[in-house]
């Protein structure tokens, strides 16, 4: 008989939680992988049976995970259905099984694995909303991390007006706080996104290339569309504590008149501040 | 670490609290907190920096505050986790907790994550390998550990003790402090047909440092721990049983499912003072036909606010 020390009894117990199938499909995996047999592992005393034990333990894991899956992406719920959702979050549990000590890590790589495992377009049909729900489930999950990244909420925030000598002299030194997400999207999801949240009517949004930035100001999350060009200033911004450096840097890797981003970036400014997409450092 | 053998380990009675849930937020931002200490799920506030974060150090300023963890996993025979373990000393110097406290069982092994509370084995083996942990990470926290007994709803033929008596050991050998659960004794011992009383009586009271009470779901032959019901008659019975015991400790009220409005989660634990005065509330037990999720993790989850 094979010795039951502890390494072995949580090996035997995580396969009869975590494997695929049914439960009796479950423990027999168990019990061929680490050559035991469940009645010889679980004390059979009381009134409940083995596998009404081991089910509390197996049936519990879907359902927990699932249950975080649900808070996770709601807004992606609601638009695929309940049913279609479980499918694929059913799928993506047992594909990515938690290696976190966090459940804020276990919907991570949700949005890949929808857009891993979309059909597949057939030719000559424009099927391109099959694209829609990874690109949702990616902007929902740029939400979350921007509710929780650190933000400028404890900060003492210059509100003084930009004053363009700053900016024209390399004087004007910003931040981006942690909490900005910055995404590259083939559709336009803020008007769909909010539609959906808002379970109002709405049309599929068509395939285009679109820039988003979410970020979190007085605990309150901020969603707007931005240009490319607004886009990869922001991304430019992260790089460099002084604005006028990073605009020198996006104008000298995109070819783009400086003078022209000094002008546009003047503009943008209370836009970007408001937002909490960028802060000024006094 | 020298084994301290103070009453409650020298760590204070913080008198009747409750966890701190999203889906009190609001209130409490708006309100004074109505309890003498907040629970948190350490793991909830890990790399927080947002509105969850913002309102616990709201709450902090008010009353004290206890770090409650569910993926220590002290009894796996992965490596410790060095990187979470890091990450609870972080916020514990954030917080400034009163104690740090999980639970006495195993979440995962070959590195995956179960979220669950599973089972020990009970024997020599066992109990040696958890020491030895319990130590290493007292030793990295600077302080008592804390372990709660968890409901189960097996038990290994290998265990050679009972719960009690490994708990008892364990406190013994590595000076770790006890969160007693008088719910999760119930739910035990119902489910495994041991004998409560004796449980409780047979802990080495001067450990016990927390208690917590919940409802559970009786679900035909098991009873499950769902913490989503008032507290039954068992369990208070229980708790002033194991009060009488102590001295008095700290005392939660767990709800973390199906989670009441504030006030009356505060009326569910104030009837704590009237059962230490001998009137014990006439409450059943929640019966479900329905298997239900032991150790649910709505609580655990990211409340929008959005």
């Amino acid at each position: 008989m094979v010795k039951q020390d502890t390494v072995l009894l949580q090996n035997w117990l995580r396969t009869v939680v975590m494997a695929l199938g049914f439960l009796n499909q479950k423990i027999g995996l168990a019990n061929h992988l680490y050559q035991v047999h469940e009645n010889d592992v679980v004390s059979n005393e009381g009134n409940a049976s083995v596998h009404a034990r081991l089910n509390v333990y197996s049936s519990g894991y879907m359902a927990r995970l699932l249950d975080c899956m649900y808070a996770d992406y709601a807004i992606s719920k609601k638009f695929m259905g309940d049913e279609l959702f479980d499918s694929f979050a059913k799928a993506y549990l047992m594909y990515h099984p938690s290696t976190s000590f966090t459940l804020y890590d276990l919907g991570k790589a949700f949005p890949d694995f929808l857009d891993r495992t979309k059909p597949q377009p057939e030719e000559g049909i424009d099927n391109n909303h099959f694209d829609i729900p990874a690109t949702l489930a990616r902007v929902e999950r740029a939400r979350q991390v921007a509710m929780r990244a650190p933000g400028i909420e404890n900060d003492i925030v210059n509100t003084n007006q930009v004053d363009i000598q700053d900016m024209l002299f390399g004087t004007l030194n910003i931040s981006v706080p942690e909490c900005l997400q910055l995404l590259e999207l083939d559709f336009p999801m803020k008007r769909f996104f909010e539609a959906v949240y808002r379970e109002e009517e709405y049309e599929l949004p068509s395939s285009q290339k679109t820039y988003m930035a979410i970020s979190r100001k007085n605990y309150r999350l901020v969603l707007e569309e931005i240009t490319e060009t607004q886009y990869l200033l922001l991304n430019e911004c992260r790089k460099h504590t002084n604005l006028y450096d990073a605009i020198s840097a996006l104008s000298a890797d995109h070819n783009i008149s400086s003078a022209e981003l000094l002008a546009d970036a003047f503009l943008w400014m209370p836009f970007f501040r408001k937002c909490g997409f960028i802060q000024v450092i006094s | 670490m020298s084994i301290n053998t103070k009453l409650r380990l020298g760590l204070p009675n913080l008198g009747l609290g409750v966890g701190l849930r999203n889906k009190h937020f609001n209130y409490l931002l708006n309100n004074p907190a109505g309890v003498d200490w907040f629970e948190i799920i350490s793991e909830n506030f890990m790399d927080d920096f947002g509105f969850a974060s913002h309102v616990l150090m709201h709450v902090r300023k008010q009353v004290p505050v206890v770090m409650h963890g569910v993926s220590l996993s002290v009894g796996s025979t992965d490596p410790l986790n060095y990187t979470y373990l890091q990450k609870l000393k972080e916020l514990a110097e954030r917080v400034e907790p009163e104690w740090i406290s999980d639970h006495l069982c195993w979440t995962g092994v070959a590195y995956t994550n179960t979220h669950d509370l599973l089972p020990m084995p009970m024997n020599e083996e066992s109990l040696n390998h958890v020491a030895e942990r319990v130590l290493k990470i007292q030793d990295f926290l600077k302080r008592p550990l804390i372990l709660e007994n968890p409901s189960t709803y097996l038990q290994f033929k290998v265990s050679t003790m009972p719960e009690w008596e490994f708990l008892s050991a364990l406190a013994k050998e590595t000076g770790c402090g006890l969160l007693l659960d008088v719910n999760n004794v119930f739910v035990s011992a119902h489910n495994h047909g041991f004998d409560a009383v004796k449980y409780i009586d047979s802990l080495p009271y001067e450990h016990i440092v927390q208690m917590h009470i919940a409802g559970p779901t009786d679900c035909g032959a098991l009873l499950v721990d769902t913490h989503d019901q008032p507290v039954p008659s068992e369990v208070w019975k229980l708790y002033r049983q194991a009060q009488q015991l102590t001295g008095g400790v700290s005392t939660l009220l767990e709800w973390d499912a199906k989670i009441p409005e504030y006030p009356e989660l505060l009326e569910e634990l104030f009837k704590a003072r009237e059962v230490l005065k001998g009137n014990i509330p006439d409450t059943g037990i929640y019966r479900s036909p329905n298997m239900p999720v032991s150790n649910p993790v709505d609580f655990q989850l990211q409340a929008s606010n959005g």
